[in-house]
């Protein structure tokens, strides 16, 4: 593929996509070989105009940028644009060439022009169907977890009690089973601690040794031992101390941006 | 016996006083109901009014006419500064004139039209006799924006909008018709514009307001009617 880039733009609303239009042909740099309002109207017309680089808004009434994609049968470079999408701009980042935030800047156009020159030569990575499944796999990563919020312990004689996780502050490997350690005592939970690990959810949890867990929430200090190792200090009333292995150490320290 | 006398009649003053003491919490706290309601409406027409999704795309459309047709720019840039400000203000009175609050609603519709482009068609009709009517402010774009959100914006055919006030008798009549598939006005859930509206119409003109929702010419009608006064005293 050589010459000038053939972009075409998608976005609902008339006078947003002439801004879009507009920062576009600022740089001299593209034609814009067509322009839709309709969704339906671009399905058709993307195919017939062998458009290199498609700007597409996602979210519109009837059929939804993504929807555009999976009926579409061609496949151009795919740019993202839109108003505001507090969550799923890393997705976009990750799924597309570039996306856009409307007003759209024209210094930022050139970034993305320029993105799209080098990806032109490999479209098979950044095509459409390399730009859905990318972003099925991030929806389907951002859905899957459901950490758990409670934890069943064995309380002896086959009863169990829920422990709330947000009332454990750690978690110490015991044989084939591991302990959580409440402010209130210590329970004996029937998995592994690895197994407790996939579970937990990690922006909470952190793995701080083999035999570790601990709560970030009950975190109280952090600090070197008389060898160097890293200690963590619990605010619980007995002031837990928890060595942190030296291989999860930078890890540990990283969660905690210390 | 005298002393019997002075116990009862100290007794009915004491019941008379307590009465009055009851009256006035009573409208102390319609009058903080009231207050309470117009903040909510105040939020939640700032929240959808500054709400990222309509700025930024308004912004985006504003940015669009800036070469080409510059003194529309300039418009609406006004239209949307006045639009922001009429958001702030909302709380500061119980009601506006309804003139005041239909110059809200067009800056509002011309910001849509400014997106939409022909996808929002919308007609403005109120009679000069009838804009010094008192309405809370807000109340008339929440009906506007509930047809342009959930018609024009939502279909690519977009919307034919058409707001109307109407003397009734001693009531002003001001409703908002689109050619959309309508709905239930007891459907809308708590918080919603229209719910947060009926329960600020309540609180201000007591039974003598009314919000109805109901299908006409094709499309469906929500109309708002209003006493020419508020019913909490002392305030307007």
């Amino acid at each position: 593929m050589t010459g000038r880039l053939r972009a075409y733009v998608v976005d609902d609303e008339a006078g947003v996509l002439k801004q879009v239009v507009q920062s576009l042909k600022s740089t001299g740099r593209v034609d814009v070989v067509g322009t839709a309002t309709s969704p339906e109207t671009a399905l058709i017309e993307i195919p017939e105009r062998q458009v290199d680089a498609l700007f597409l808004d996602i979210h519109m009434p009837e059929m939804t940028g993504f929807e555009l994609l999976q009926r579409l049968t061609s496949s151009p470079l795919v740019v993202f644009v839109t108003a505001f999408d507090h969550h799923a701009l890393q997705a976009f980042e990750a799924a597309a060439v570039d996306y856009l935030l409307k007003p759209v800047k024209r210094e930022r156009v050139e970034r993305t022009l320029e993105r799209l020159e080098s990806r032109r030569a490999d479209p098979d990575a950044a095509g459409v169907q390399a730009v859905l499944e990318r972003l099925a796999r991030h929806y389907h990563e951002a859905r899957a977890p459901a950490y758990a919020d409670r934890i069943s312990v064995d309380l002896g004689q086959q009863r169990t009690q829920l422990v709330e996780t947000a009332k454990i502050t750690h978690f110490v490997a015991q044989g084939k089973g591991t302990i959580a350690v409440t402010a209130s005592g210590s329970h004996l939970v029937d998995r592994a601690l690895g197994e407790l690990e996939e579970r937990l959810d990690p922006r909470q949890f952190v793995r701080i040794h083999r035999s570790a867990i601990v709560n970030l929430a009950w975190v109280g200090e952090v600090r070197p031992d008389l060898g160097g190792r890293l200690v963590v200090l619990l605010k619980d009333a007995n002031h837990t101390e928890l060595q942190v292995a030296r291989d999860r150490a930078r890890a540990f320290k990283e969660r905690l941006v210390l | 016996m005298t002393v019997g006398m002075g116990i009862a009649i100290y007794e009915r003053t004491r019941a008379r006083l307590d009465e009055t003491r009851e009256r006035l919490r009573a409208r102390e706290l319609e009058v903080e109901r009231a207050q309470r309601l117009a903040t909510d409406a105040r939020l939640a027409s700032l929240e959808s009014r500054l709400h990222p999704h309509f700025l930024f795309n308004a912004l985006a459309a504003i940015a669009g006419q800036v070469s080409e047709a510059p003194e529309r720019a300039e418009r609406l840039l006004v239209e949307l500064a006045d639009l922001l400000r009429a958001s702030l203000d909302a709380t500061s009175r119980h009601t506006i004139p309804l003139g005041e609050e239909v110059s809200v609603v067009e800056s509002y519709l011309e910001i849509e039209r400014a997106r939409l482009g022909d996808r929002l068609r919308a007609k403005v009709d109120v009679p000069e006799e009838l804009r010094a009517w008192p309405v809370p402010p807000l109340a008339l774009h929440t009906l506007a924006q509930n047809s342009v959100k959930h018609v024009a914006a939502a279909r690519a055919r977009g919307a034919e909008i058409r707001i109307e006030a109407r003397r009734a008798g001693d009531r002003l009549a001001v409703s908002v018709w689109d050619d959309g598939p309508g709905f239930d006005l007891a459907a809308a859930p708590a918080g919603h514009g229209l719910e947060t509206l009926r329960a600020r119409l309540g609180v201000l003109f007591g039974p003598a307001a009314a919000l109805d929702a109901g299908w006409a010419d094709g499309g469906a009608r929500v109309t708002m009617s209003l006493p020419a006064r508020v019913a909490l005293a002392g305030r307007s």
